[in-house]
């Protein structure tokens, strides 16, 4: 006979693990607003910006019936101008689960199966050459 | 209405040896000229659209091309040795078959440890305007993660991840997986974490399978030992010092279930195996040469609802 208690059981563990990823997520992605915000003045956000698509899509897609698609992505803003657009850095996956989670920016796509290596994925990020421009870019004047 | 065919995609995977992702090449100018000599065959003989190679840099892919002298085929660079993980993977296609939409390197970290899950390449496909999404991946050598190690079960969890992000995105994906993943395809990594069957039916019947057609492809080559089956082969990776056995069948192709559906684009398995010819064969054979891999070949059949 099916033991439905020890069913529940490793449902509530799952959910607890689940829990406990997605607070350790983040606190990571805080540490790092909060770099940002403190190194730049710049805002750091997960985000959900409208899917980019290339150009056959858009036109399979361009009915009045159909609503753009979103996507999640880590963003930046200048707070200093609140009216302004978020700027994608990188998109973002994060999985029921919490881990793995997932960053795709440039010609890089990293899934992260722990915090630590969430951690350094986002460090690898934050020291590629188009983020710099992306901060350099939103904090000229 | 009927499916009729209107021609074929061909696929094949060959790790060169000339650029392994080490730090020092033992590849001469004349294993150069021989790959090259080697790839027009492939491509004059056998025939291919997507050639994806293995343990080449840059330098070897654009002199591989000219060697072609095509204006046809192009190549999509994605060796990269910049870091300590090394990148040797690159493909030579066909741009009259096919066009190169998208492409990524896919790594995974675990506990800190970055591995090189694959590349993954979109190409659309000109006779049908499909999608194919192409991830090639060489995984580390036994010597790096021998068996047992937990990064072959995690390589194939992270691989199997992928393709469910890519069927999430779209559903029905085609989805061809070229690699040498230095197991054998009944590796836990390969056939319970990747989830590549040996069974069609399977695949087919449960969502999330994929099908490996390379299972076919371990044993012996022939049927007997007749002095004129002199060429005999049970693999596509030959090392002279294995307790048991010498070859293995690293080098696998293998197919998301899209492709055993009544669809635009079919696996024709009467056209996958090994490519073993006399030249090659007795070169891995030899200790003293640095080739020790056959290539694998699969094939697509393109179809229209004429």
């Amino acid at each position: 006979m099916t033991d439905f208690f020890q069913s529940l059981i490793r449902g509530v563990d799952a959910a607890e693990h689940a829990e406990f990823a997605h607070n350790e997520i983040r606190s990571v992605l805080e540490s790092v607003a909060s770099a940002i915000n403190r190194g730049f003045g710049l805002e750091f956000s997960v985000v959900s910006l409208p899917k980019q698509m290339n150009a056959l899509e858009a036109l399979a897609t361009s009915t009045i019936f159909t609503k753009p698609e979103k996507e999640t992505w880590l963003a930046l803003r200048n707070p200093n101008f609140a009216q302004t657009d978020w700027t994608p850095l990188a998109r973002w996956e994060v999985s029921a689960e919490g881990f793995p989670c997932r960053i795709v920016y440039d010609r890089t796509d990293v899934q992260c199966h722990d915090r630590g290596s969430l951690e350094d994925a986002l460090s690898e990020m934050l020291s590629s050459a188009s983020t710099g421009g992306t901060i350099l870019r939103m904090t000229r004047p | 209405m009927p499916w009729s065919s209107t021609g074929l995609l061909k696929v094949i995977w060959w790790n060169t040896s000339l650029a392994p992702p080490v730090n020092v090449r033992s590849a001469t100018a004349d294993d150069l000229v021989f790959v090259v000599d080697y790839v027009r065959f492939l491509r004059h003989q056998v025939g291919f659209d997507l050639l994806a190679l293995a343990e080449v840099n840059a330098e070897d892919l654009r002199t591989i091309l000219q060697g072609l002298n095509d204006p046809s085929l192009r190549v999509h660079d994605s060796s990269d040795r910049r870091s300590s993980l090394k990148f040797d993977t690159g493909v030579i296609y066909d741009s009259t078959k096919v066009t190169l939409e998208e492409s990524r390197t896919l790594t995974d970290k675990f506990h800190s440890t970055t591995m090189k899950t694959g590349h993954q390449m979109i190409y659309r496909v000109t006779a049908t305007g499909d999608p194919l999404f192409l991830i090639t991946s060489h995984w580390p050598s036994k010597r790096t993660a021998p068996d047992g190690a937990p990064r072959r079960a995690e390589l194939g969890t992270a691989l199997r991840h992928r393709i469910q992000a890519i069927h999430e995105d779209t559903p029905e994906a085609f989805v061809i997986l070229a690699g040498d993943y230095n197991d054998d395809p009944y590796a836990d990594s390969l056939a319970e974490h990747l989830g590549a069957t040996r069974d069609r039916t399977m695949a087919k019947r449960r969502k999330g399978l994929l099908y490996n057609p390379f299972w076919r492809k371990m044993g012996e080559s022939h049927d007997d030992d007749h002095d004129d089956n002199n060429m005999r082969f049970c693999g596509t990776y030959y090392y002279d010092g294995g307790q048991i056995n010498r070859w293995h069948t690293f080098d696998q192709i293998i197919f998301s279930s899209s492709f055993l559906t009544d669809k635009s684009m079919r696996l024709d398995e009467r056209r996958c195996g090994v490519i073993a010819t006399e030249v090659l064969w007795s070169k891995v054979l030899k200790s003293n040469q640095i080739f020790d891999h056959l290539p694998v070949f699969g094939t697509v059949e393109l179809r229209s609802q004429a």
